[in-house]
């Protein structure tokens, strides 16, 4: 094939490996079967939107309100306007199905440029070499070489002498000591060990009390539970999760990780 | 627009076939799971990630079917759906999940078990995917790729049909140009042996 390779061979080519392996096609489908199961057994669960019933109820009191000459007062007053912000504010929630896609705010990248200035400012010069020299490829492994330093990887607070040894003192390295054993969990958990990935969550949490990382590894001890077998304390911690992220990124995966444990979730999909 | 044997159904096709008004879920994952993917991996999503995105996609579609109105095209609501998945990861995750993303591990080879010819064709195809700029990019997939007619292309992107055209003309010229260039080095390298 690749001696002649020809337009309809390459595309050929590429719907057959590009899409997910099979073991990820079948952990897909267990998860979408087990929330097919939940539903069936608490169809309540699927909560209808609000928007077309807030429509509804402010269309009949307006209605109501012109009916009795009442709509003077409630045109001078606070009533009008606060049911106007409320269709508005739930308007405004994002929906999957209906969300347009949008530039990027300006905002948002004059941001990202600060915060990369930021973090080449702050970067040592022999880390920045490396970075000239590695590519996009050297943040990894300078966190992976973070992961590997028992100062970083276990302290987190990091003695002042493996600071000094390595130039790794700071916020910034701290912050990267974090992803890297949030990412150690991460791969565990991928590779089908959630109780590695339990432990070393255990460890960030330990390491990083009040690390700035606390929701992702929140979230990925929901899954690692929940892939362990143990739905109970998954489902629980999910609950408490979502109470306490009911925004979160990852509130979609969290509410999904037990459905046999029932947690109730009202994602922003169905706001 | 040719189709191929496994060319997704239109909605109105697919409810032909399972004979009833919707589709299940599982049939909608069963035959959408790759183009899914594809369409994430087009918008940029690394391999890795797009597991996750075909997730939600689904975990959407599982709470939407029922909303799926038969006359629409199925392939145009699910390119709707993950164009939006993506989009809110994008805008939520920012500095997290960027950070997270920088550390990623080495990816594991993907479908081990494909042949070695098989699975430099689709990287060939791959790197031909990345390098076209994204409004060729989506119609190409979802035409020659994923099999979309014209019209269902126009919807799922909200363009005009000529401009559907266009772009899969100046697509399929690349595509050309790029086979010929891998041709080329093909019969090249016997002789650098």
């Amino acid at each position: 094939m690749t001696d002649e390779p020809t337009s309809r061979a390459l595309i050929a080519a590429y719907k057959a490996c590009a899409r997910p392996s099979a073991a990820a096609e079948a952990e897909l489908w267990a998860t979408l079967a087990a929330a097919e199961r939940a539903d069936a057994r608490d169809p309540g669960r699927r909560s209808p939107s609000r928007a077309p019933w807030l429509a509804l109820a402010a269309g009949l009191l307006l209605l109501a309100a012109w009916q009795l000459d009442l709509a003077r007062i409630f045109a001078s007053g606070h009533v009008l306007q606060d049911m106007r912000d409320l269709a508005a504010y739930d308007a405004a929630e994002p929906d999957p199905l209906e969300a347009r896609p949008r530039e990027e705010s300006a905002g948002a990248v004059r941001w990202l440029e600060t915060v990369k200035r930021e973090a080449e400012t702050r970067a040592s010069p022999g880390r920045q070499r490396a970075a000239a020299g590695h590519g996009r490829g050297s943040p990894a492994r300078a966190s992976r070489a973070a992961a590997d330093e028992p100062g970083l990887a276990e302290g987190g607070d990091g003695a002042p002498g493996a600071d000094a040894r390595e130039g790794l003192a700071g916020d910034g390295d701290r912050v990267l000591a974090e992803m890297a054993l949030l990412q150690e969990a991460r791969a565990a958990l991928r590779g089908g060990q959630p109780e590695t990935a339990l432990a070393l969550l255990d460890r960030h949490a330990e390491s990083f009390a009040g690390g700035s990382m606390t929701e992702e590894r929140q979230a990925l001890r929901v899954l690692a539970l929940c892939a362990a077998g143990e739905v109970a304390r998954g489902a629980d911690e999910a609950a408490a999760f979502l109470r306490a992220h009911p925004r979160s990124t990852y509130a979609a995966r969290v509410a999904a990780a037990c459905p046999e444990g029932h947690v109730q979730k009202d994602t922003s999909e169905d706001r | 627009m040719s189709k191929t044997l496994d060319t997704p159904l239109t909605s109105a096709e697919f409810a032909a076939e399972v004979e009833c008004g919707a589709p299940s879920l599982r049939e909608v994952f069963a035959r959408h799971l790759g183009t899914v993917w594809r369409i994430a991996r087009a918008f940029g999503v690394p391999a890795d990630d797009a597991d996750d995105v075909a997730q939600e996609v689904f975990l959407v579609v599982h709470r939407r079917l029922h909303t799926f109105q038969p006359s629409r095209s199925l392939p145009a609501w699910l390119f709707g759906i993950t164009r939006n998945v993506v989009l809110m990861r994008r805008r939520a995750h920012t500095r997290r999940e960027r950070r997270l993303s920088a550390v990623e591990p080495p990816l594991p080879p993907r479908e081990p078990e494909a042949s070695f010819e098989l699975r430099q064709a689709a990287a060939f195809m791959q790197e031909f995917l990345d390098g076209l700029d994204e409004d060729k990019r989506m119609v190409f997939l979802l035409a020659d790729i994923e099999g979309l007619t014209a019209s269902e292309i126009a919807e799922a992107l909200e363009i005009p049909l000529g401009t559907v055209f266009s772009r899969l003309r100046a697509a399929r010229l690349k595509l050309e140009q790029f086979s010929q260039r891998l041709r080329a080095r093909s019969l090249r390298r016997p002789h650098d042996r």
